[in-house]
């Protein structure tokens, strides 16, 4: 009877264990279990320090990305509630911890390169607008971060005089057509569409360095179709869609799929959209379009039964949503596209 | 006893007794067409019509109205809720209310559904008996991000609630304009145009909440101009439902239980549609023969 007792004992604890160990909180993380920082944050220093060496170390290799990735996302939520709770020390190590994770495969795989980028530009936002702390120590903090994701990847950082001619026509199309700009919601104004013009030759000369360049040519594809060049349109999204960063990969075949919508072509519109969806699940707007086409086709089972399995996911994050807003006024949201990225 | 006899005998019924004892089974069939009526004097509904008071033109043909019902037939609600972030605070307090107002006003042959958006829409609890889980739902409730409008009432109106013998009715709340939907208006309205789910629109604007209609750096979302006119108002004319237009948030809560009220009010005709097209637009025009009064129903449906 003890015995029977202890053995149940026992086998309660080593499931106990097995659910709170390292790998099994990362994996929890990425189901979309909203307790997983809780329970890494309830992990002892020396036991997380271990963990993250076997993760990046590994015997007898590292984990996958994959996993890499979502283990630095979730370092990156404790790293996030310990800062808001005041505990500096504790978010100091989670972030030292994030950077190791995710710079654990140095090849910087284009993946990679694009997750680790994204991340580098997206903490040093989300400290600097943290209206908590005071300015002077957020842009300190911030400068900070920025200043060691150079040092830890060179590579990724490094700015290509394509990546500055994308970066100076992307701030122009947003002094001109962001929600305060004098273009916003005139673009039949010859004016304005001179100014589209003059922004679309900026994202030429940066595909002219770089004619592979995925942002650029998403960028360039959306102004061709405001000033009503679809064909052109369609050739700049091709190039963005052989890009490695899934959302813009997303984009790029969500707008094709909405060209060929609007000009009659419902089989490519259909077979984009799917396309899109494919990329990133976790996006409505492509589960909108298609479940609005197929409705209109007379499917109407189908279109209710891809609107309802979008519904039915947990959190919806659209790269479009960032898309559409200027830099710096959508950390929140590029932190929620890294967290679905790792869980989808 | 036909159908048409019984029809009269259910309307004398409601007229003379209280409604919800008429026990008139609402009938279709595959190519039967129902159509929500609202008739009022222009306050108040008008009881007690018949078959014989209505004329119904589909594509401009007189078609003979097969059945006519109220009240008895369950209903549907599908509410959806604007909780971006201007209706934080007592606006998101009164919705609450609001809801549990509408949920109260449900009986238990009824279902309701609740859904909510702010950038993000979510189907908080899908189609259930009664009001109950609704009422469930909305403590938890938070406002923040910006406004999927049209999404969120093309989602409402495409999850319309499968089973049968029912009325559908939506209502939608928000207190500002679309700020995020990828759908354009028109993907809402042909919508619309495909169910018998009647929209009720319940606005509540102020200055501060007003924002921009359309986003500006994705060209699609402007590709299909501005729609004309609110789109709430225009999906409600179109559904043949109406906008109550609230002026501070404890108006909501008598919008809501109204919307509930009236909705139990509206005729349902039901007739085959005879000597129309088969498919296409098919635009509905229903008068009142030899009476006065007001008249809302749908301004059409695509087949």
């Amino acid at each position: 009877m003890l015995a029977f007792a202890l053995q149940a004992l026992f086998s309660a604890y080593t499931r106990a264990q097995a659910t709170h160990s390292y790998p099994a909180i990362v994996h929890a993380y990425r189901s979309f279990d909203p307790e997983a920082v809780g329970r890494l944050r309830a992990l002892t220093t020396d036991a997380i320090e271990d963990a993250v060496s076997e993760a990046t170390a590994g015997n007898p290799q590292p984990w996958p990305w994959a996993d890499l990735r979502g283990a630095g996302m979730l370092h990156t939520e404790a790293w996030y509630l310990a800062r808001a709770e005041g505990a500096g020390d504790e978010a100091a190590r989670h972030l030292v911890l994030a950077e190791r994770l995710l710079g654990a495969v140095t090849s910087l795989e284009p993946q990679q390169r694009y997750f680790v980028e994204r991340w580098c530009q997206t903490l040093p936002v989300i400290v600097r607008t943290d209206e908590r702390t005071r300015p002077g120590v957020a842009d300190r903090t911030a400068r900070t971060l920025h200043d060691r994701c150079r040092l830890r990847w060179p590579l990724s950082l490094t700015t290509s005089k394509a990546s500055a001619r994308y970066d100076l026509a992307l701030f122009n199309e947003w002094t001109f057509f962001g929600p305060d700009g004098p273009g916003a919601k005139r673009t039949s104004d010859p004016w304005v569409r001179q100014r589209m013009r003059g922004v679309a030759s900026m994202y030429e000369s940066a595909l002219a360095e770089d004619r592979d360049h995925p942002e650029a040519a998403l960028r360039l594809g959306n102004l061709r179709i405001g000033l009503g060049e679809e064909a052109l349109a369609l050739e700049q999204f091709t190039v963005a869609s052989r890009g490695a960063d899934p959302r813009t990969r997303y984009l790029a075949f969500l707008f094709v799929g909405e060209i060929h919508n609007r000009n009659g072509r419902l089989d490519d519109a259909e077979r984009f959209y799917k396309a899109a969806i494919a990329q990133y699940p976790a996006a409505p707007s492509a589960v909108y379009a298609l479940s609005e086409l197929l409705g209109r086709r007379g499917r109407d089972a189908e279109s209710k039964q891809r609107l309802l399995g979008l519904l039915r996911q947990g959190r919806h994050v659209d790269p479009l949503w960032t898309f559409r807003l200027p830099p710096g006024q959508n950390a929140s949201l590029q932190l929620d596209e890294l967290r679905i990225e790792v869980m989808q | 006893m036909t159908v048409r006899t019984l029809a009269l005998i259910v309307s004398l019924l409601a007229t003379a007794a209280p409604a919800h004892l008429a026990q008139q089974r609402f009938r279709t069939t595959t190519d039967g067409v129902r159509i929500d009526v609202l008739v009022t004097d222009g306050r108040r509904p008008i009881a007690g019509l018949q078959e014989k008071d209505f004329i119904l033109l589909d594509q401009g043909v007189r078609q003979d109205i097969d059945t006519i019902a109220i009240e008895d037939i369950p209903l549907s609600m599908m509410l959806a809720l604007d909780i971006s972030e201007s209706v934080e605070g007592q606006k998101l307090r009164a919705l609450v209310d609001g809801v549990k107002a509408a949920a109260s006003a449900l009986g238990p042959r009824d279902r309701s559904a609740l859904l909510t958006f702010s950038e993000e829409v979510r189907l908080r609890t899908p189609w259930s008996p009664g009001g109950s889980a609704i009422v469930k739902a909305v403590p938890g409730l938070a406002a923040g991000g910006a406004t999927a409008l049209v999404d969120a009432g093309f989602a409402a109106l495409t999850l319309r609630d499968d089973l049968p013998d029912r009325r559908h009715l939506v209502i939608l709340f928000t207190d500002g304009d679309d700020t995020s939907s990828w759908l354009s208006w028109r993907g809402l309205l042909d919508r619309a145009q495909r169910t018998d789910a009647v929209v009720y629109g319940v606005t509540q604007r102020s200055w501060q909440t007003a924002r921009p209609r359309s986003l500006p750096l994705i060209v699609f979302a402007s590709g299909d101009g501005e729609p004309p006119g609110d789109v709430v108002e225009t999906l409600a004319e179109v559904s043949g439902g109406r906008v109550f237009a609230a002026r501070d948030p404890d108006d909501l809560r008598t919008a809501f239980i109204g919307i509930v009220r009236e909705f139990r009010s509206r005729y349902v005709l039901t007739y085959t549609p005879k000597n129309v097209e088969a498919t296409g637009w098919h635009p509905i025009e229903v008068r009142l023969k030899d009476r006065k009064g007001t008249i809302k129903a749908r301004r059409g449906y695509t087949r």
